[in-house]
């Protein structure tokens, strides 16, 4: 009789213990993630550094289960309250609790055998008898739930997506992703004209004949424009100055000029004004229209001029007494309009092959170099520099050895090529007409390196042109274009990747000149910068970033 | 005998006791349990009703059935505590010699049955309360035991309240239970029109279900009744959950008592529970018992503060917020 209640208490005991077994393990497990946690957190926002290797946070969490564990099995059970709950559980009418009862006080002893007699051959379930407390199960819910989004946000940030931005990481996912497929589709277009592209795009007026005209117009134009002189020639010469002919010219180094959003808008209105004046001309030889009218249609047009020398050449038409001479007029005045045109096609193009074509990571060489049908050179992901500057003897600078510590390593070929063939002066423009130039490819790839590649490696000392103002002058070292050592100085965040290639593969830099000890000085063309954010359509906050690094360098 | 022996025995007494009640005493189911309780534990019970519930009946029914002394006093306002107590005669023996001889007063019966207690004067109040507390009468110097069973049954009628002493709550509190009777539901009522039909009193019992030895032996196998550890402390914890200054106190507590349960209340719960478990042929007392007894052993010892009598807050509804909120471990 005796052993029945035995072996029930025997066996409540064995589950009381097993109960604060649990109870203990979720204790320390809990306590232990908690402390996890905290110190991940802590690791994240910088104030701590993370443990090596990374599994003794792992082994920290199970010692503090198997304590938690250990030291609940140990502790002291109540078992006269276990058996009254088990009485009442399974309704035994708090037999138990007195047979415990009695037996303690070693008397009764007539009550005691009458109730054995009544426990006789009763036999209980431990876990019905004593079920898991609800208090803990809630318990093992909250833990498995932050278990969860610890494991969450340690999946995120290893792999890293920054836990904290994820919606804002997607964002930038999404527009890096469409940039850089926009990147790709101008890269392959054979035309390789990225503000072209960003024209159509934000204008959708822009006019197949207007840009077949300007075609036509513009490739008599470019074989003479100094901004793309053929190979064999000293480019960084002859290249700084039609560089700064053509950003004047562009209107993008003229303090008048527009910031660079309006770069699109500005070449629209060159092409548009240069197909009135191409009408007009026609309406002149053929004599449709009166002295008057022609001079009253040159005003309209010339005060709609983009540029001082355009509107002073149209006056100067409208002044003209004699037909001839209002034609020869127009001709310049078209003449001075597709070497503006040029000359932003050329610079965005360069900008474009800058980018591209320096990333220090790289391999994001230009597509468009394969694509502009041999102008591997041009797009020379143009790392080069330093090999450029070498060939150049330009004293290498340490800008350049960073350049080419960043390394594209690719154009390190082309760079001497183009090194011995001269660099083209018009760096901005190289990336651009690297079709038409496929011989000068090397060099124009070259000439497509950011100009600041160019201008360092060629060491002109091109004067800066009257009024740009919008130009930022710095001497000295090129920017690391590292994207390790910008991420790690908190200048980039870790997952813009376009923003990157960007920075890597065009430097925005204009080479001005050259210091007495032989270092090149450096201009930084802050409305290239402008074009670029534009043109990828880059969120406010990367823009930000993206002005904020160059100014660093630039050392405002 | 073993003892469950003994036990089966004397709860068969009782079962049996209880239904010679039945035979008389239509409904009152828990009044005529509350009653055994009582008798068991050797305390008195404070009967509440209205007039013709029956309360006088219950009592010369068990009185006749338990083979005892049975005595009933009708208070009224002049009654005298020599009229309940007894008094000195003179008396003269024949020789002449004139001596005094105490006359015992009708609290010397086994069954006592108090009518309306709250009509006699305090006075007459205090003698018998001192009565049931010492279980004997002083007079003059002499001290005169009252003989075991001892049990007295008084009576309130709550809806008189003119020309009334209410009991001070330090006397209410020597009572064991205060059971309140209720009226009997339609079936009762035509069971005893049923009974009623050919004679307009009722035919008592002709002989006793229970003596007197019967009724000590249960007492002295109610005492040996256990109970756990678990359920004392639970006691405890219903005991002090009725005063308002206490942490475990619930919310109406807190409200609207002004005073909670003396130890009294503990004993009277702790008691109480083995009677009940005793009638329920158990061998140790039960959470079930506790509950059971709760209400008629609490309910005359809590003190409302004036907001509770002004709001009406009944105590039964402190008592039963007290008992749900308590936990049992």
């Amino acid at each position: 009789m005796e052993s029945t209640y035995l072996t029930i208490e025997h066996e409540v005991i064995r589950r009381r213990r097993r109960l604060n077994t649990l109870q203990g393990l979720r204790t320390g497990v809990m306590i232990a993630l908690i402390a996890t946690l905290i110190y991940l957190a802590a690791v994240y926002l910088g104030f701590l550094e993370m443990v090596r290797p990374w599994w003794i946070l792992v082994a920290f969490n199970l010692l503090a289960a198997w304590i938690g564990a250990r030291h609940g099995r140990r502790r002291s059970i109540a078992l006269q309250n276990d058996l009254y709950r088990v009485d009442r559980a399974l309704g035994l009418d708090e037999k138990l609790a007195t047979i415990y009862e009695l037996r303690q006080r070693s008397g009764d002893t007539d009550f005691l055998m009458a109730l054995y007699q009544r426990l006789q051959g009763l036999v209980i379930d431990p876990v019905k008898a004593l079920p898991y407390p609800r208090s803990e199960r809630r318990a093992w819910l909250g833990l498995g739930s932050l278990a969860l989004a610890a494991s969450l946000f340690l999946g995120l940030w290893f792999v890293g997506i920054p836990p904290f931005n994820l919606m804002n990481w997607l964002s930038s996912l999404s527009a890096s992703g469409s940039s850089s497929i926009e990147l790709l589709r101008l890269q392959k277009d054979p035309m390789n004209d990225p503000l072209a592209a960003a024209e159509e795009r934000h204008h959708s007026n822009a006019s197949e004949d207007s840009r077949a005209q300007t075609g036509a117009e513009g490739s008599s134009h470019r074989s003479s424009s100094p901004c793309l002189e053929p190979e064999g020639q000293s480019r960084v010469t002859e290249d700084q100055a039609s560089a700064s002919q053509c950003d004047a010219t562009a209107g993008r180094g003229s303090p008048d000029s527009s910031p660079t959003a309006s770069d699109g808008g500005s070449r629209s209105d060159l092409q548009r004004l240069s197909q009135e004046l191409s009408e007009l001309k026609q309406q002149l030889e053929r004599g449709e229209l009166s002295a008057d009218e022609l001079q009253k249609r040159l005003e309209q047009l010339a005060e709609g001029a983009p540029s001082p020398e355009v509107q002073q050449t149209l006056r100067q038409a409208g002044q003209s007494q004699n037909r001839e001479e209002m034609r020869r007029q127009l001709e310049e005045a078209l003449s001075q309009l597709q070497r503006s045109l040029q000359e932003g096609r050329a610079a965005s193009n360069s900008n474009t092959a800058q980018n591209s074509s320096s990333s220090a990571d790289s391999g994001e060489n230009t597509p468009a170099s394969s694509s502009a049908g041999g102008d591997q050179a041009a797009q020379g992901e143009s790392q080069p520099t330093a090999s450029q500057s070498d060939s150049q003897g330009e004293g290498a600078s340490p800008s350049a050895s960073e350049q080419e510590a960043t390394g594209s390593g690719e154009n390190s070929s082309q760079d001497q090529a183009a090194s011995s063939g001269g660099q083209p002066g018009t760096e901005e423009h190289s990336g651009n007409n690297s079709g038409s130039e496929s011989d000068e490819a090397s060099s124009e790839g070259e000439a497509s390196q950011s100009a600041g590649d160019a201008d360092r490696a060629s060491g002109d000392g091109t004067g800066q042109e009257p009024g740009q103002d919008a130009r930022t002058t710095s001497q000295g070292r090129l920017p690391p274009g590292d994207k390790d050592l910008l991420i790690n100085q908190g200048l980039l965040p870790r997952d813009a990747k376009m923003l990157e290639s960007l920075l890597t593969k065009g430097i925005p830099m204009d080479l001005v000149g050259q210091s007495s000890e032989g270092t090149p000085t450096l201009r930084l063309n802050l409305e290239r910068v402008e074009a670029l954010l534009a043109l990828r359509d880059l969120p406010p906050e990367l823009r930000n970033l993206v002005r904020a690094y160059f100014l660093a360098i630039a050392g405002e | 005998m073993l003892l469950e022996e003994r036990l089966a025995q004397s709860q068969l007494c009782f079962q049996r006791l209880t239904e010679e009640i039945h035979q008389v005493i239509v409904g009152h189911r828990q009044t005529i349990r509350g009653v055994l309780i009582c008798l068991l534990c050797g305390g008195h019970v404070l009967l509440e009703g209205v007039p013709g519930l029956g309360k006088t009946l219950l009592v010369k029914t068990l009185g006749q059935l338990l083979g005892l002394r049975f005595a009933r006093i009708q208070f009224t306002p002049d009654l005298m505590p020599a009229d309940i107590l007894g008094t000195n005669i003179l008396m003269e023996d024949e020789s002449g010699r004139r001596y005094f001889e105490f006359a015992h007063g009708p609290i010397f019966a086994h069954i006592v049955l108090a009518d309306e207690i709250n009509r006699a004067t305090p006075k007459t109040q205090s003698a018998l309360l001192e009565a049931m507390q010492e279980r004997g009468v002083t007079v003059g110097s002499r001290t005169y035991s009252l003989e075991e069973p001892f049990i007295v049954l008084a009576t309130q009628n709550p809806i008189e309240m003119e020309g009334t002493y209410p009991l001070p709550e330090a006397q209410v509190d020597r009572f064991f239970f205060k059971i309140v009777l209720s009226y009997p539901t339609q079936d009762e009522l035509d069971e005893i029109l049923v009974r009623r039909l050919n004679t307009i009193e009722s035919a008592l019992p002709p002989r006793p279900a229970v003596t007197r030895e019967e009724l000590l032996e249960a007492r002295r196998l109610v005492a040996q009744i256990p109970i756990a550890e678990p359920l004392r402390h639970y006691i405890v914890r219903l005991v002090a959950a009725t005063h308002p200054q206490a942490e475990e106190a619930p919310p109406l507590v807190q409200e609207y008592v002004e005073y909670g349960a003396s130890p009294r209340a503990g004993i009277a719960l702790l008691w109480g529970a083995k009677a009940n478990a005793f009638l329920d042929g158990q061998l140790n007392v039960r959470t079930e018992d506790i509950r059971q007894i709760f209400l008629p052993a609490l309910r005359h010892r809590i003190i409302r503060n004036f907001r509770g009598e002004a709001e009406g807050i009944a105590v039964e509804e402190i008592l039963q917020q007290v008992l749900e909120k308590t936990p049992e471990v």
